[in-house]
């Protein structure tokens, strides 16, 4: 069974757009109740750069994937006899 | 006096005494847990490894692949947990100004409760200090009775109560001017380990 690659990167995609969508009501609750403190600040840029360094992680561990090509999975083979009795 | 601190709904000509917020140690415990289970990863791939086991992420296979899309999630979502817990207790926080005392609650996303308590109407400050842990990183919590019958504020894990309610009882008489001071008591419970 041959899987295309780039599936495995929507799905990727779109667990990354959740996690980006939290990521914005976080900081934005950070910055508009945050009190305007430096610890506000710094922690809020301190999160964004964490979630680049993970992603840019990612991207460059899976740099060398065809994600145009596809993945074949050998499935078992699997008979079932149904001998006539 | 934090003049360079300001909160939403704040007077203009109101002056903040004094803020805080939770003990560190609140967040402290959920950072160590987040960083634990972040560890998980690869303390299984080094027993794997001591085991003889190797396995190195390969862009040419799918498990590989698969491997480090699921790993960057995991992270992804334990950073985003940690952040929303520190933002829950970050946006806590209790203040006493030159009018009221504000109590600000964060409880989750889009979930904010604000209470304020004028000065003139406080009636008794209670501290409470429970437990070991408590007593040796000096907090607590902390009772504010008003005029009304039902108790509305209490404040728990504050880092040293008792200077919070001397400070908040000194501008309580400063500011009833008149008539006996209001009642402060300290109740602590300890329990032997």
């Amino acid at each position: 069974m041959d899987i295309p690659a780039f599936a495995i990167l929507i799905v990727y995609g779109a667990v990354l757009l959740v996690v980006i969508v939290f990521s914005f009501f976080n900081v934005y609750h950070v910055l508009r109740f945050g009190m305007h403190t430096t610890a506000a600040y710094s922690m809020s840029a301190i999160y964004v750069v964490v979630v680049a360094l993970i992603v840019i992680g990612t991207w460059l561990t899976l740099g060398g994937v065809d994600w145009g090509g596809s993945f074949t999975v050998e499935l078992p083979d699997i008979s079932l006899d149904f001998g006539t009795r | 006096m934090n003049h360079h601190v300001d909160f939403p709904g704040m007077h203009p000509d109101e002056q903040i005494l004094l803020l805080r917020r939770k003990h560190w140690s609140v967040v402290a415990h959920k950072l160590l847990r987040y960083l634990g289970l972040a560890l998980v990863p690869p303390l299984v791939f080094l027993a794997l490894n001591l085991f003889g086991v190797r396995y190195e992420i390969d862009a040419d296979n799918l498990s590989g692949v698969l491997l480090a899309l699921g790993l960057s999630i995991y992270l992804l979502v334990l950073w985003m947990m940690f952040f929303h817990d520190w933002l829950d207790y970050y946006l806590d926080a209790l203040i006493v100004t030159t009018e009221r005392i504000v109590r600000i609650e964060q409880r989750g996303l889009f979930n904010r409760v604000v209470a304020d308590l004028t000065l003139d109407r406080v009636q008794d400050v209670t501290v409470e200090t429970k437990g070991f842990v408590q007593t040796f990183l000096h907090y607590g919590s902390l009772h504010i009775q008003s005029a009304a019958e039902r108790e509305r504020f209490v404040f728990s894990d504050i880092p040293e109560p008792e200077l919070v309610k001397a400070e908040i009882l000194k501008h309580v008489r400063r500011e009833t001017d008149v008539g006996p001071p209001p009642v402060s008591s300290t109740a602590k419970t300890t329990n032997t380990p």
